[in-house]
């Protein structure tokens, strides 16, 4: 077919599709809510990925985690683009005593208000307060104040070991997270309280929306290959990875088996709706009219009316999600007691380069695949048999 | 010119075989005219298929301005279809989504007619039929007898050596079925075109050049034409 041929296709196409105004309608809203629908939920899965690693990496770890940092680097200098905050952490292993009662720990000491700021361990806090800047005071986990008796406004001793003076603290508040790995061991205090042991320091790094933690530990390790260790959320949490992978697998068959009961429904919607217009193939055929031209049009008004369908789909689905995303959608009630839901159940929608087009382009595949059996049927049906049916 | 050689078609009809056409033969000469006659299922639809190439027969040969067209393949034949021959159905058959204009402009697209010429060729076609003022009008808010105007207009519009009509008159009414067939024959005259019509109208076979009787699919001796 010459290049003035197709263009001579594609309107009649046009016009078939335009003046057979409530099947094109029906079938494009069909294909036009499929791909909305898939777009908006496969934001929302998108937007519970995202979910699960802030609320992962917002409670402690950060999305890069910084350890055996030199004393001398400071958070400033982690400061690169799409860094939002450095928290400074030194940490430090000792006996936490409470009359007779020791119970090892990792104290954790940090400018208490970049932890406020930066991480959401205080909105885990039970009881009492988070620390405060240059007081000697301590945040223990319950199942330290369990184990200790403690309670806030408590005093407790922390040592280095047997043999090093100890500190006296008071407790400020008790916290839990419903990680188990935090909830054991654990106690938070202001930097500067406990005398410095340690040789270096570690840093939880935290991300604007959507910076891979890889391009920034490439670039740290760019600037400061004599400093450090840096390692992403993805190395540290290998169970979340996993679980985001899984729904995105997840996410891809559902998209799949969604749009292969639409392709079916689509060519057998055309197959009813070409039988019902046979005649008119049979005229076209009649007049001489190719079959790869016949084939051509068939595909060239599916195609059409898909690609339209499909446009309108991706702006409805992307205006959906957007207005969604304003507030999020709030499913505490079915994540409170999910450990990748610690700090908060509210889900807010997010759209990706995959999310976006993913279901358009799956709808297309499987539209180019649809017309084909309908194609078949009209190029092998001889047209005087056609023509006799009328 | 057109040349049919003992063509004979065999329909299976439940466990029966139905002869639709039995040895038929006949010659129509460029710029001539032929009626087909015979009653309903006498086999006049199934020569004109035959003929045009929408049938394939079982036997026998047709040759089409000295072409076999058995022996074209599908996509040859679609082509030949397209260039030179001009179909005009019992109902019409105009392509319901394409206005007046567009049903007649199709076959000129089809066979690469310039814009400028296709237009000028479609409007001073529809105003010989006194349907200009319709060319924007749907085939369904046309009449009957309009339809078949616009029929007969589409399929000479790419002015093709052959005409097959089946039965053009049968659903209108005596004056508007003279008017379409002195019309079809100015035209065919005008272009030199040959004409096949299957039809049971007096007026049609009193204008025809040559008639060709058929009954059960059988060509009738040439003793029994005075019988019509």
């Amino acid at each position: 077919m010459k290049l003035g041929a197709i263009g001579f296709w594609i309107r009649i196409a046009g016009l078939f599709l335009l003046r057979s105004k409530r099947t094109t309608a029906v079938l494009s809203l069909m294909v036009l809510l499929s791909v909305a629908t898939l777009i908006f939920l496969s934001s929302m899965a998108v937007g519970v990925n995202d979910a699960m690693v802030r609320n992962s990496v917002s409670l402690y770890s950060g999305h890069v985690s910084g350890f055996e940092l030199a004393m001398d680097l400071e958070p400033a200098s982690l400061m690169s683009e799409g860094v939002v905050a450095v928290v400074k952490r030194v940490e430090s292993q000792g006996l936490l005593q409470q009359n007779d009662r020791f119970e090892r720990i990792t104290l954790v000491a940090s400018d208490p208000a970049e932890e406020v700021r930066s991480t959401a361990l205080w909105r885990k806090i039970v009881a009492g307060r988070y620390p405060q800047a240059g007081k000697a005071e301590i945040l223990v986990s319950r199942y330290l104040a369990e184990r200790l008796q403690l309670s806030p406004g408590d005093q407790v001793r922390f040592r280095h070991n047997m043999d090093s003076p100890p500190v006296i603290l008071v407790v400020a508040g008790v916290y839990r997270t419903g990680v188990e790995k935090l909830d054991r061991s654990l106690a938070f205090s202001p930097l500067e309280i406990i005398p410095d042991t340690t040789t270096g320091w570690s840093a939880a790094i935290f991300l604007q929306d959507g910076v891979e933690p890889e391009s920034v530990v490439s670039q740290y390790r760019g600037h400061l290959s004599e400093s450090g260790n840096f390692r992403t959320w993805r190395e540290l949490m290998p169970d979340l990875r996993q679980l985001i992978d899984l729904n995105y697998v997840s996410m891809s068959i559902v998209m799949f088996i969604v749009f292969g009961l639409v392709a079916l429904g689509v060519s057998s919607a055309f197959v009813i709706f070409i039988l019902k217009n046979l005649r008119e193939y049979g005229i076209v055929k009649a007049m001489g009219v190719t079959p790869l031209e016949i084939c051509f049009l068939i595909a060239a008004e599916v195609g059409m009316m898909i690609f339209v369908a499909a446009c309108c789909g991706v702006a409805l689905g992307a205006v959906v999600t957007y207005l969604v995303g304003i507030t999020g959608i709030d499913l505490t009630a079915f994540t409170s007691h999910n450990r990748y839901f610690a700090v908060s159940g509210v889900v807010i929608p997010r759209l990706t380069v995959y999310s976006l087009w993913a279901p358009p382009m799956i709808a297309f595949c499987f539209g180019l695949a649809a017309p084909i059996w309908p194609a078949v049927l009209v190029v092998r049906s001889r047209t005087a048999d056609i023509l006799r049916g009328i | 010119m057109v040349r049919v050689q003992g063509v004979s078609k065999t329909y299976q009809s439940g466990r029966r075989q139905v002869d639709a056409l039995c040895n038929v033969g006949c010659t129509v000469e460029q710029g001539s005219a032929l009626a087909v006659v015979g009653k309903s299922g006498s086999g006049k639809t199934t020569l004109l298929n035959c003929i045009g190439g929408l049938e394939r027969p079982d036997r026998g040969r047709v040759d089409c301005l000295e072409q076999d067209i058995l022996a074209l393949s599908r996509r040859s034949l679609s082509l030949f279809q397209r260039q030179h021959l001009g179909f005009v159905f019992q109902f019409g058959n105009l392509l319901s989504y394409l206005t007046v204009y567009e049903n007649v402009g199709f076959p000129l697209a089809l066979n690469g007619v310039a814009r400028k010429e296709s237009d000028e060729r479609v409007l001073g076609l529809l105003e010989r039929v006194g349907l200009r003022d319709s060319q924007h009008a749907l085939p369904g808010e046309l009449s009957g007898g309009e339809v078949q105007r616009v029929s007969f207009v589409r399929a000479v519009a790419h002015r093709p050596q052959i005409l097959l009509a089946d039965e053009p008159t049968a659903s209108l009414d005596s004056d508007t079925a003279r008017d379409l067939i002195q019309l079809m024959l100015e035209v065919m005259q005008e272009q030199a075109s040959s004409l096949i019509v299957s039809t049971h109208d007096p007026v049609v076979i009193d204008l025809a050049d040559n008639i060709l009787h058929l009954r059960d699919g059988r060509m009738v001796e040439e003793e029994n034409y005075s019988s019509l």
